[in-house]
């Protein structure tokens, strides 16, 4: 017997709290289960990723989880392209292309692979220059999985190019212990009585702020923010029972349900060119 | 003078804490020399706050800056890589100096 479980009709980072509960469920289910997606008319990096790590903690333990398309043309065709129904059929995805991509371990190549696919897919719009950022994003955010995150299942990595806001959205999530987690086991500051949402703001906003024991640290996700804020974009976090969102110099705070590990999701216009340091401050 | 090809001494390993930190032990290897190391970041883009951070950003958190100057020269890096490392090492000497 197979239960379904309701997609909603828009898988972004702004449903994220309908996303999480689903996550939930379907975690929670321990029989055979379907993703019905198929009045789901919208999907973002950030919802595909974390149906993909639900489906993978669900087949660590042995658990079949089967996808019902959507009806929507454009909603269906992003599936495809994106090889979500690939994914869950338990097929490996996203060799050598922008697919859903499950990483074990911070890959260089990979990562500089991904821009590459974005130049060549985007041409006149993304170039060489212009990636960086999205490459520094994705190696920052790669880093911070394989140390910190613990997750069983590695992480899972879509990117995509979204014509309509000329912006590059970069989804990564973890099945791992969740930031603030991570930065309560090590006793940083007072963050151990903090709220999540508190522990996820001061580890983006905080100089210095790491779980690193008495290590240097906590710039990656500072800089994450200045670099996609800078560009007028958006930074989503999404971890435990809190979502934090950057959006140029507005923080906003949302209670979510309970979701294991992170999902980090950013929208980055890569136009803009990156700021340059002040020129005292030129060493090398 | 000492040249380091970093796509050689690190290979596809150039963006974890991990591989910045061998990059430093290879820096402090060569601390007492009397001519700065050279780093040759050619045909190379390393785009990693991590392993900046762990390599020289740890070394500016030790040592000041003007110190860390003399002993490394940074050549053929590509400029954005330039402007986050200058950022990283500017950061940690302003950390290191309000202690």
């Amino acid at each position: 017997m197979k239960t379904e479980f309701k997609v909603p009709a828009r898988a972004t980072d702004n449903d994220s709290y309908q996303l999480c509960k689903l996550c939930l469920e379907l975690e929670r289910h321990s029989g055979r289960a379907v993703l019905d997606c198929r009045e789901t008319q919208r999907f973002g990096p950030i919802g595909i990723a974390m149906m993909a790590s639900t489906v993978a903690l669900r087949r660590a333990k042995g658990l079949a989880t089967d996808l019902l398309l959507p009806i929507d043309d454009d909603a269906r065709a992003f599936i495809e392209e994106v090889s979500f129904d690939r994914f869950s059929e338990g097929e490996e995805t996203g060799l050598g292309t922008l697919e859903i991509r499950r990483l074990d371990g911070l890959d260089a190549v990979y990562t500089s692979r991904v821009v590459e696919l974005l130049a060549e897919g985007v041409p006149g719009r993304i170039t060489d220059e212009n990636s960086y950022p999205i490459q520094l994003c994705l190696n920052e955010l790669l880093q911070n999985v394989f140390e910190w995150s613990q997750s069983p299942v590695g992480c899972f990595v879509l990117t995509r190019w979204f014509k309509k806001t000329r912006s590059v959205r970069l989804a990564v999530v973890d099945r791992g212990i969740g930031i603030p987690a991570a930065l309560r086991r090590s006793k940083v500051r007072s963050l151990h009585r903090a709220l999540d949402a508190d522990v996820i703001e001061a580890a983006v906003m905080t100089p210095d702020l790491t779980s690193r024991a008495n290590r240097v640290g906590g710039l990656g996700l500072k800089t994450i923010r200045e670099v996609v804020c800078g560009r007028a974009g958006r930074l989503t976090i999404v971890s435990l029972t809190a979502k934090v969102t950057w959006a140029n110099s507005k923080i906003s705070r949302f209670r979510s349900p309970p979701f294991r590990g992170t999902a980090v999701e950013i929208d980055v216009r890569p136009d803009a060119g990156f700021a340059e340091v002040e020129p005292g401050s030129i060493l090398f | 003078m000492a040249h380091l090809l970093i796509s050689e001494f690190c290979g596809s390993n150039h963006v974890t804490r991990a591989d910045g930190a061998r990059l430093r032990g290879e820096v402090e290897a060569h601390w007492n020399d009397a001519e700065p190391l050279v780093l040759d970041f050619s045909e190379l883009r390393i785009a990693s706050v991590s392993f900046f951070d762990e390599s020289l950003g740890l070394l500016a958190a030790k040592h000041p800056v003007e110190e860390l100057a003399a002993k490394v020269k940074v050549i053929n890096i590509d400029p954005q890589d330039r402007s986050l490392l200058n950022s990283i090492v500017s950061s940690r000497a302003k950390e290191r100096r309000a202690s």
